[in-house]
């Protein structure tokens, strides 16, 4: 027979296991809605390396919204960039091609070495040639012989002698603010060769910025923007500014080339050669399929965008859906 | 003891080992979601057939060209720096002779883009070319291709061939060993008396799309 000291103890310990279990069941009934947050939420909505402020988040938005809504009232004209010069631009050239009339007087020793260091076949011939120009007491000859030596540099791959001499190139003040373009041109190529996106995207920028008209800089730009919207982690507010810029350069490209082909050769590329399932580049070949005309594959590739799960941060995929699903309602 | 406890435990037991399950399940589809997300195609992207064409980009920092002239059975190569050399020795005279020929500088353009800008013409001699040059033997082929792959590697140099109609059979011989090796080349026929023209000048981009 129990005693009442044993009861009650028995008592305490089925207490204790009923509600171990009832925590237990519990605890297995918020596991589906922990998982389904998990899941729904997006991948590290905000942090890109540190987390972003929410103001960056903000501002990406309201620049987003800006952008859509200004391209909807001006057409994809509202993305060429403002001609200065009416001549035709240098496409190819990454080294002063672009600049009409620039030079004025130019120094007749100054010129007779950049020539013959053009015409020259070796390297190191070239790079002997234009040092004692390094120097030289007029700042654009001096900025011209610097950015020509680091342009042989990174000819030759040798990536930190180029980084270094663009870099000195950019040291020379008072310039005129385009021409600092092609240095920072240079920092952008010899940065994407490395594998560095993050620097190569900032070089870039700054070289599209400087000279909106270098349709190479803005070229290798979407190129480096591309591979970074493929990144699996990146923050809300890059992501969105990141896929407005590329927009911008689509737009902006045909403009430069006085060719329109450029819009189906840059959709051709994006829809062939990214991954299927990024809304981002989806979005852009859609575009870029639409402003060239070919209307089917436009609406292929739109409703590819809309349907896209891709690597994006949610609330950036879920801005690029809608608007892929707003130009593909018109194509209806 | 109680008769109730082994149930208790059971029922514990099993709260356990479902709780444990549902994590392991947890953790298992957290893993595999962002692959099947990849791995996914939209339908709509198989419409999309293989007609695009991507284009080839340009080389925006090529590697240095290095002329060679093929002339009957004579391969030479074009001594470049012989010009530059004649320039830096009489730099107002606008023509002048190397042992490999003439050349004629060109005018300036009206208008100025770079500092560099320059065209010019060479007249290979193609006698005294061949004069100083052994026949092109199968020996002398592989040394070429060597010192071609040396040149590629250490100054990232790539050869660009002048090859003249009575040189076409030499070159045609040497071609596919040049394919083989990888290395990357040019080729152009060239008429015997017409000049070789070589520059740096605006067309070259506003109306010449340059893939080197």
């Amino acid at each position: 027979m129990r005693s009442i000291g044993d009861l009650v103890e028995v008592g305490g310990a089925d207490r204790r296991r009923r509600l171990s279990g009832l925590a237990a069941l519990a605890l297995a009934a918020l596991v589906p809605w922990v998982l389904w947050g998990l899941l729904s939420a997006p991948v590290n909505n905000d942090c890109d390396g540190a987390c972003a402020a929410d103001g960056d988040r903000e501002a990406a938005l309201a620049a987003w919204q800006h952008f859509w809504s200004d391209l909807a009232e001006r057409g994809e004209t509202a993305l060429h960039p403002a001609a200065a010069d009416p001549s035709l631009r240098a496409a190819g050239d990454t080294a002063f091609m672009r600049y009409r009339n620039l030079w004025g007087s130019i120094d007749r020793d100054a010129r007779e070495a950049f020539q013959n260091a053009a015409l020259s076949s070796d390297p190191d011939a070239k790079v002997r040639l234009l040092h004692p120009w390094t120097m030289a007491a007029d700042k654009h000859v001096r900025f011209r012989a610097r950015l020509e030596i680091a342009r042989i540099h990174l000819r030759r791959r040798d990536l930190a002698a180029a980084e270094a001499m663009a870099r000195e190139a950019l040291a020379v003040a008072d310039l005129v603010p385009a021409i600092v373009a092609d240095a920072y041109f240079v920092l952008g190529a010899v940065a994407f060769e490395a594998r560095d996106l993050d620097r190569a995207e900032e070089a870039l920028a700054r070289a599209v910025a400087a000279d909106p008209g270098f349709w190479d800089a803005r070229q290798m730009h979407l190129a480096v923007l591309a591979e970074q919207l493929g990144q699996p982690r990146q923050g809300t507010a890059p992501c969105l500014n990141r896929t407005r810029e590329m927009i911008e350069h689509l737009g902006a490209l045909p403009a430069l080339a006085e060719d329109r082909t450029q819009y189906r050769d840059l959709a051709d590329r994006f829809a062939l050669a990214s991954p299927v399932d990024n809304p981002a580049l989806a979005l852009l070949a859609g575009l870029g399929y639409l402003w060239s005309g070919d209307l089917g594959r436009a609406r292929d590739a739109l409703t590819r965008a809309e349907g896209a799960r891709g690597p994006l941060p949610g609330p950036c995929a879920d801005q690029i859906r809608d608007q892929a699903r707003a130009y593909r309602a018109t194509l209806e | 003891m109680d008769p109730d406890e082994p149930a208790n435990e059971a029922l514990l037991d099993l709260a356990t080992n479902l709780l444990a399950v549902i994590l392991i399940v947890t953790l298992f589809s957290l893993i595999s979601v962002p692959h099947r997300q990849q791995g996914s195609p939209h339908p709509a992207a198989r419409s999309i057939v293989a007609e695009p064409f991507v284009e080839p980009r340009r080389d925006l920092f090529p590697p240095f060209s290095r002329f060679y002239f093929v002339v009957g059975d004579r391969v030479v190569r074009w001594d470049q720096e012989a010009v530059v050399t004649a320039r830096l020795a009489e730099p107002r005279r606008l023509t002048g002779t190397t042992h490999q020929g003439r050349f004629e500088w060109l005018p300036e353009p009206l208008v100025t883009r770079d500092i560099d800008t320059f065209q010019m013409r060479f007249f290979v001699d193609a006698a005294a070319v061949s004069a100083h040059e052994p026949p092109f033997t199968e020996s002398a082929a592989a040394r070429l291709l060597l010192d071609l792959l040396e040149g590629h590697a250490v100054e990232r140099t790539a050869p660009v061939f002048i090859v003249y109609p009575d040189g076409l059979e030499t070159f045609a011989r040497f071609y596919d060993s040049l394919r083989a090796s990888g290395i990357r080349f040019r080729w152009f026929t060239h008429q015997p008396g017409e000049p070789l023209f070589l520059g740096r000048h605006p067309a070259q981009f506003t109306h010449h799309a340059i893939y080197w």
